[in-house]
């Protein structure tokens, strides 16, 4: 089910009814809670194919039974804890190997052999890959003994399956989810309020700077690729970038408002990334728990920094090119990847960090970082590798050009000028950032935020586009 | 997790922070409602605001929306969702093509003419660039069994492709079908009663999409509630010259009809710059008639589809033309005398 379908406005309705309809306090009203949460949870997932709601069934039993096992098996038996972990993660990794990247595997082969081996493609369960990340996450947890096995099904269950950041993330730690089912709640309308803010800035930023970014993408896309002047493929790439954004920041919003309505907190995702001086920096504020996920599950246990200058920077580039694999079982996501992966290293081994550089460097190298996102966007958005080249190329021509201010956009003026416009709150999003980071201002307040709802409202309600699916629904 | 069912702060008094973040949201908003829709963000007649009927549901039958971006035919039909199905599995006659069927040619005329012989139409024509090929599957998807049917349209009726639109829905399970129908249905419900009060701006068609229509259960013909104020006069621009056309598809539907003794015609509604040069060659590829009404004193309500009197006026001259077809005498041999 999408955030953004009058099912889930029904949907919603009914979960906040469940939510906070009177009951008698106790463990057994808060069991019933819990349990209707589960299923309205399950059938949020079931909408979209109702037999793979089979796959977060077994993921979730899986992972549930394999942290009872860890947890009673003493320390001294290491082995077995291992064996129990492998069995979780090869259960995880399985399930996305065959729903996502098989129809990949078979076709490289068929490449690289000359076969004709055939795949019957299959629709991709959504949220496969935040699901099972978070579910891995829980197993190496209590593996670590980072925390304690869940006993509790439905709680654990309830941690894998809780709808509004089941398909599309934030992907949150069973650590920084499980303990609240225990804390006492009451329902405070500054609480629900702020869920409700958070609701229409993700309805805002999806329906109205997302999706009229996006009509103009879809539009201009192919043309960008082949059009000598490239300024046009730069632009498109822009707002590709901040429609990306604005869809999966949107989402993460409306997942975060919808938590807090309901008594939970999620972690934010996006933290004004177009702000980043440095790549380092990119990936604490972008996409957040994903960094989080692979620095913690991925990088430090590959050795980190700790290992030798060259080991580190083949495990930046390795973790990128996973990263990018996370994304989209295409090669292109792979390149995109492994091109930010790079990026990354060479800012390791210049040791570029924000720290060390004068106020020249960092302005240059801040153009630098967001300049490359600006062109990665050309492999994330291409359908193949080959088209990403094209659309970088132009782009690049299209630097050149703005540099030397040499460009005429001809029929795609007026348009670009419209996708410009569309893209004024992604920077009026930043600029207020960058202010509250550093200036004494600090974050909106109360009468801050009732401007901007007033203004975003009326925005939702005016010029909302329609008929676009989330982006990372996909993956 | 414990909950309170009293003790909370329902009923505290609005703080004066309260209350002026209230003000200061109403304020914001009533400025951007002002505000909104006198930047131009684009160059040119933006924004334009949509326009949609104040009409709700006509009230003589069972309706769909059919408007626009919320077309719910192909739903409908090849999924059998709402009674549809169950009229065109009655009708003795079927029209099959695309959008310039449904408005070039006049409920009121084909089925009161049709009435007049003891004959039941249904009109299976499709928006969003219908094709023969899309009515074939659900023809045999349901299991309809006319004894006749009129094809209209011009060469691109005629491919051996879906349009979009038609093969996502062939795509979709029954299960999705009836999630897209439900969202469609209340998207509708919802903007056209929104645009009344606040109408959206739109910054990316070209053309203001003036018609509104639903679909008829009964008969399956769009009735339009708001029709475009332009007309543009029809111009026959290539005559009856050969036109090279796909005929595998129209003749997979004649095989398919003449498994249980149907027959098939063809024709077309004129549209502006209308080309008839495809009927003569697929006519003779599949020894089927064809029909051609006089385009004299026609005219488009947007240069594609006719005007409502057009309709009725070119609906009259088909049904002359087609009640003297051997294949018309054929299929309904009752009526010979």
């Amino acid at each position: 089910m999408s955030f953004i379908s009058f099912a889930f406005a029904v949907f919603y309705l009914l979960v906040l009814a469940v939510r906070w309809l009177p009951m008698p306090r106790g463990d057994y009203a808060t069991t019933v809670r819990i349990f209707a949460l589960l299923l309205l949870s399950w059938l949020f997932y079931a909408w979209h194919v109702p037999w793979y709601l089979l796959l977060i069934l077994f993921s979730t039993a899986v992972d549930y039974v394999a942290g009872l096992i860890m947890s009673t098996t003493p320390a001294e038996n290491a082995r077995r804890r291992r064996l129990v972990l492998c069995v979780s993660l090869v259960a995880n990794i399985g399930l996305l190997a065959y729903f996502k990247y098989a129809g990949l595997f078979v076709d490289t082969v068929n490449a690289i052999a000359g076969s004709e081996f055939s795949w019957a493609a299959v629709v991709l369960p959504i949220g496969i890959s935040f699901y099972t990340f978070q579910s891995m996450s829980y197993s190496i947890d209590v593996y670590r003994g980072d925390i304690p096995a869940e006993r509790n099904f439905l709680r654990f269950a309830t941690y894998i399956a809780f709808f509004p950041q089941l398909v599309a993330g934030p992907i949150v730690r069973a650590s920084a989810f499980l303990y609240q089912f225990r804390r006492r709640r009451r329902f405070h309308w500054k609480v629900f309020i702020t869920g409700a803010y958070l609701i229409l800035r993700g309805l805002f930023l999806k329906l109205v700077v997302a999706d009229n970014l996006g009509r103009i993408v879809d539009q201009q896309w192919a043309q960008a690729a082949t059009d000598p002047q490239g300024v046009l493929a730069l632009s498109v790439l822009v707002f590709f970038a901040c429609q990306l954004l604005c869809d999966f920041a949107g989402y993460v919003d409306i997942a975060r408002g919808v938590a807090y309505q309901l008594g939970f907190r999620l972690p934010i995702n996006f933290n004004a990334p177009y702000l980043a001086l440095t790549f380092s920096e990119f990936w604490r504020r972008w996409h957040i728990t994903l960094s989080d996920w692979m620095r913690d599950y991925l990088y430090k246990p590959l050795g980190g920094n700790r290992r030798h200058v060259v080991r580190n920077y083949l495990n930046l580039v390795l973790v990128m090119l996973i990263s990018g694999l996370w994304h989209g079982a295409s090669w292109n996501f792979v390149a995109w990847g492994g091109m930010l992966g790079v990026a990354l290293a060479l800012e390791r081994v210049l040791r570029l960090t924000e720290k060390r550089l004068s106020i020249f460097s960092v302005l240059l190298w801040f153009v630098v970082v967001q300049l490359t996102w600006i062109f990665s966007m050309a492999m994330f958005r291409a359908n193949g590798i080959e088209q990403g080249l094209a659309v970088m190329g132009s782009a690049a021509v299209g630097a050149w050009q703005l540099l030397l201010n040499d460009f005429e956009l001809g029929e795609a003026a007026d348009v670009l000028q419209l996708g410009w416009w569309f893209t004024l709150p992604v920077w009026l999003w930043h600029g207020r950032a960058w202010i509250a980071e550093h200036t004494r201002v600090g974050e909106a307040g109360a009468l801050e935020r009732s401007v901007y709802a007033g203004l975003m409202f009326a925005a939702v309600l005016q010029l909302y586009a329609t008929g676009k699916q989330f982006i990372y629904f996909q993956f | 997790m414990r909950t309170v069912t009293g003790n909370n702060n329902f009923d505290r008094i609005p703080s004066a922070t309260v209350l002026a973040c209230v003000t200061l949201f109403l304020l914001a908003f009533c400025f951007a409602v002002y505000t909104l829709p006198l930047l131009k963000f684009r160059p040119g007649e933006f924004p334009r605001t949509q326009s949609l009927s104040l009409s709700r549901a006509p009230v003589d039958g069972e309706f769909f929306v059919s408007h626009g971006n919320n077309e719910q035919s192909h739903l409908a039909l090849y999924h059998g969702i709402g009674p549809s199905i169950h009229y065109a599995r009655q009708a003795d006659i079927l029209i099959v093509g695309n959008s310039r069927a449904q408005l070039g040619l006049s409920e009121s005329v084909f089925t009161t003419q049709a009435q007049s012989l003891g004959l039941s139409v249904f009109n299976l024509a499709v928006g969003h660039v219908g094709r023969i090929g899309f009515a074939l599957d659900v023809i045999r998807r349901h299991d309809l069994r006319p004894r006749l049917v009129i094809v209209n349209g011009g060469p691109p009726v005629y491919r051996d492709i879906y349009s979009p639109w038609a093969e996502e829905v062939v795509g979709m399970t029954g299960w999705q079908a009836r999630k897209a129908y439900f969202e469609t249905f209340a998207g509708w419900q919802l903007r056209s009663r929104l645009g009344q009060v606040m109408p959206r701006l739109e910054y990316f068609v070209e053309k203001h999409y003036r018609w509104v229509h639903y679909r008829s259960e009964q008969t399956g013909w769009y009735r339009n509630l708001q029709v475009p104020s332009q007309r543009y006069r029809v111009k026959d621009q290539a005559g009856m010259r050969k036109h090279p056309s796909s005929v595998a598809m129209a003749r997979e539907l004649q095989d398919e009809l003449a498994s249980w003794g149907g027959r098939m015609v063809l024709t077309i509604v004129p549209f502006a710059r209308v080309n008839t040069g495809h009927l003569p060659v697929i006519s003779e590829a599949l020894g089927v008639s064809y029909i051609v009404p006089s385009f004299e004193g026609l005219e488009t309500a947007d240069g594609s589809h006719l005007a409502p009197a057009s309709a009725d006026i070119v609906s009259e001259r088909i049904w002359r033309q087609l009640v003297t077809l051997p294949e018309f005498k054929a299929a309904f041999p009752e009526l010979a005398d």
